[in-house]
């Protein structure tokens, strides 16, 4: 069995080697999926079979009668993980930072955090539901139940609290729900496994297990607790950020429009099932029942200032209170983005560092329809990010290689319809990066910008110790609609601008509208 | 000198199931004490609370003057364990399963296990899983012996043995000597008649009796003459058995 893993092991890491930049050779596409899958199971029916051999449950196994110190019992099981899963995974990881050219230290440093990572996150709390079972069958049984018990939980907390249940989905600062999650089935699977190792309580620790479950859905960090700890987090307390956003009807106007286009069906809802947003197909088949209830959305102009060129600024949340003139509450929610969503309109080369854009609120139909009768006061508590450009580098468009500390290995190819360029980082990457295809003459296509899901401090391993990073700049549009002013006919001396951008303050705004009609 | 096993009104309930109700009894060292009783009487139970196999409701037990709560490798490495309910690893090859034990056992004699090996015949490169129940008894007994335990605890070792199965064990493993204590729960009255020096008689999770044999025939003497067995003196445990089991339930209804 520790042959078959070890095999695994090298197979998936010699599909990773082999898709790294360009890889586009789809059998190997389809094997690095396969042994990425057969990886988690293989390492999860080792490490059940290690505390297998010697089943805490019951009380007819020969072990308990031998003169074993349940200490040394637990620490040559997960030292025999360490040295068949852990040691092997170390020594093909390091192989392929090194021969991606990384330095010896710092691929050391990172595989190790890597290794650990797994080791912690994964391999002992496989090592912990199996210390609650006799056997890879009734292992089988608990863990789906455990599921259930999961899937459960979140349909009755999308169903109570519809998006509010987890106020940090979808945000930059959903790592901190996650790493919260980590350190919660961390403690609860060590609490298993020193209940089953030391008093052999089997029945609390599985009661332990199905609190852990349901604590994973309904432990949640509010929104408020969560931002303030990625202020301090990322050292951005007291640092006051210039930004500041107005309302501006004069240069612009107020529009109003039915979100038609989130309108949605049941293959939706199933979609999002299928992703285990729960909350999100519960959403859908509410809209899907009550058609009339589909938000209205309206485009408010805002005038941005403060923001120099070299910055990216992101909404993280905004939460709209709709107010009548007395002050009555009419309608409070939250409008999140599925990831920190960048403003659509930049300031671009023009040197402004003042802008006008327009900021969308959706308010559900039935209260829009109730509160456009009479004037009202918006108010818009936004949760924003400021980015800072942190680097940036040129690279032939035509077939270069260059590396970075930013983003480590960068590579370009160019296609019939576009330049790819790939980027291999050891370990963690910059939160946003973006690419810029520039000609001899200085003009350049449009900016490409990619940015994480959230704003995680870290490097989050499984399998591999390298971040892929990559964007696919058009040069050419095949239905012939779209023209570049750079194209393949002077890519030998074009160049790719590589800029990479670093969180730089996370801070609040108000903006009060007082009184707003609201459009027809 | 402290009694090699003691118990003091040790109970074990299964939710309202009354597996053990106080059971107190004390063995002296270089005894054979045998548990008796019918099926479902506690035997077990009072046996894996003694060993910490599972934990008592109420009451405790010391097993080599140690608490059974509190019995740790130290205690283990003195005492012996064969249950016909004892789950080895059934992957393991009979030769591998005992250089497992080796290591386990700083006073493992490897020279009696050679020949404990050799009067069992016990094939070495057969898996456990492939041994018949009797092969796997006679394993656990010749791995409950090779470092000389001071405390051989059997739980119901004849169990499903043909009759020259039984008396190789007796013969092989069951020798009493003063440094060897055995405690013994069976339902072989006959072999128990031949080996135990001390009984406790248990019924329905309670102890009937607790005493010598001779003392047990004493006892019983009315309860037999009772049931119309003349000669009380000269009646064998499994009548004295059968005669008391009758009476206890005749006293319960």
């Amino acid at each position: 069995m520790v042959a078959f893993v070890t095999a695994i092991q090298i197979g998936l890491e010699w599909a990773s080697f082999k898709l790294a930049f360009f890889g586009v050779d789809s059998a190997t596409v389809e094997l690095f999926r396969l042994l990425n899958l057969a990886w988690f199971a293989a390492i999860a029916a080792l490490a059940v079979a290690v505390v297998d051999q010697d089943p805490l449950p019951g009380a007819d196994q020969d072990w308990l009668i031998r003169p074993l110190s349940r200490s040394d019992l637990l620490l040559a099981k997960l030292l025999f993980v360490l040295l068949t899963v852990s040691l092997p995974m170390f020594v093909l990881n390091l192989t392929h930072a090194l021969a991606m050219g990384f330095p010896l230290l710092l691929s050391l440093e990172t595989v190790l955090y890597k290794e650990l990572y797994v080791f912690v996150c994964l391999i002992v709390p496989v090592l912990a539901l199996a210390a609650t079972t006799r056997n890879m069958t009734e292992l089988t049984v608990f863990g789906a139940a455990l599921i259930v018990v999961y899937a459960i939980c979140l349909s009755l907390s999308a169903i109570l609290f519809g998006a509010a249940r987890c106020p940090t989905c979808g945000t930059g600062v959903s790592w901190l729900q996650h790493a919260l999650q980590h350190a919660g089935i961390l403690c609860g699977a060590v609490a298993i496994l020193i209940l089953q190792y030391y008093w052999r309580q089997t029945t609390f620790a599985r009661v332990l297990a199905v609190f852990g479950a349901v604590a994973l859905v309904f432990a949640q960090l509010p929104w408020n607790t969560a931002f303030a700890i990625q202020r301090w987090v990322s050292g951005s307390i007291g640092v006051p950020s210039a930004v500041t956003i107005d309302f501006n009807l004069k240069e612009s106007s107020l529009e109003g429009r039915s979100d038609k286009a989130r309108q949605v069906g049941a293959w939706q809802a199933t979609r999002a099932l299928l992703h285990a947003n729960v909350d999100e197909a519960a959403q859908y088949l509410r809209r899907r029942a009550h058609p009339e209830d589909a938000a209205v959305v309206i485009d408010l102009p805002v005038r941005i200032s403060g923001e120099s060129l070299d910055e990216l600024l992101l909404i993280d949340r905004s939460e709209v209170h709709l107010l009548a003139v007395n002050g009555r509450p009419l309608y409070r929610g939250t409008n999140v983005a599925e990831a920190p969503d960048p403003l659509a309109s930049h300031p671009g080369e023009t040197g402004n560092t003042s802008w006008l854009t327009s900021l969308t609120v959706g308010i559900p139909a039935t209260i829009y329809r109730d509160a456009k009768s009479a004037p009202v006061i918006l108010q818009m508590d936004y949760s924003l990010t400021l980015l800072r450009l942190l680097a940036q580098h040129k690279m032939a468009a035509l077939d270069s290689e260059l590396r970075t500390p930013e983003l480590g290995l960068c590579a370009t190819k160019v296609s019939q319809d576009n330049v790819a360029v790939r980027c291999n980082q050891l370990g963690w990457a910059p939160f946003c990066y973006s690419a810029t295809l520039y000609g001899p003459n200085g003009r350049h296509n449009p900016e490409v910008l990619i940015c994480a899901q959230d704003y995680k401090p870290y490097f989050l391993p499984l399998t591999g110790v390298l971040t892929v990073l990559g964007a696919d700049l058009p040069i050419r549009d095949p239905f012939g609609l779209a023209h570049y002013a750079v194209d393949g006919s002077e890519l030998g001396r074009s160049y790719v601008l590589l800029k990479t951008y670093a969180v730089s303050d996370h801070f609040t705004r108000k903006l009060v509208v007082s009184p707003l009609q609201l459009p027809e | 000198m402290p009694p090699v096993i003691e118990t003091h009104e040790l109970s074990k309930t299964y939710g309202r199931f009354s597996a053990l109700h106080g059971l107190s009894i004390s063995l002296p060292d270089g005894g054979v004490f045998a548990l008796i009783g019918a099926s479902g009487s506690g035997k077990t139970t009072a046996i894996k609370l003694l060993l910490n196999l599972t934990t008592p409701t109420r009451g405790s037990a010391t097993l080599l003057g140690v608490d059974s709560r509190a019995i740790g490798p130290a205690v283990l490495a003195r005492v012996g364990y064969v249950s016909e309910n004892q789950a080895l690893p059934p992957r393991l090859r009979v030769d591998e399963f005992f250089k497992y034990l080796r290591a386990c056992y700083v006073r493992w004699d490897r020279g009696l296990e050679d020949t404990l090996r050799g009067q069992l015949q016990l094939p070495p490169e057969r898996r456990i899983c492939e041994l018949s129940h009797g092969m796997r008894l006679k394993m656990a007994l010749a791995c409950a012996l090779p470092f000389h335990p001071e405390v051989l605890v059997l739980d119901e070792p004849f169990s499903g043995l043909d009759a020259v199965a039984r008396e190789e064990i007796i013969d092989v493993f069951l020798k009493p000597t003063r440094d060897l204590t055995i405690l013994i729960s069976s339902h072989e009255l006959e072999e128990i008649e031949r080996l135990a020096t001390h009984v406790a008689f248990l019924h329905e999770g309670r102890v009937l009796f607790h005493g010598s044999l001779a003392a047990l025939r004493e006892y019983a003497r009315p309860v037999l003459l009772a049931a119309g067995h003349d000669d009380a003196e000269s009646s064998s445990l499994r009548a004295i058995f059968i005669a008391m089991v009758r009476a206890a339930t005749q006293d319960r209804t």
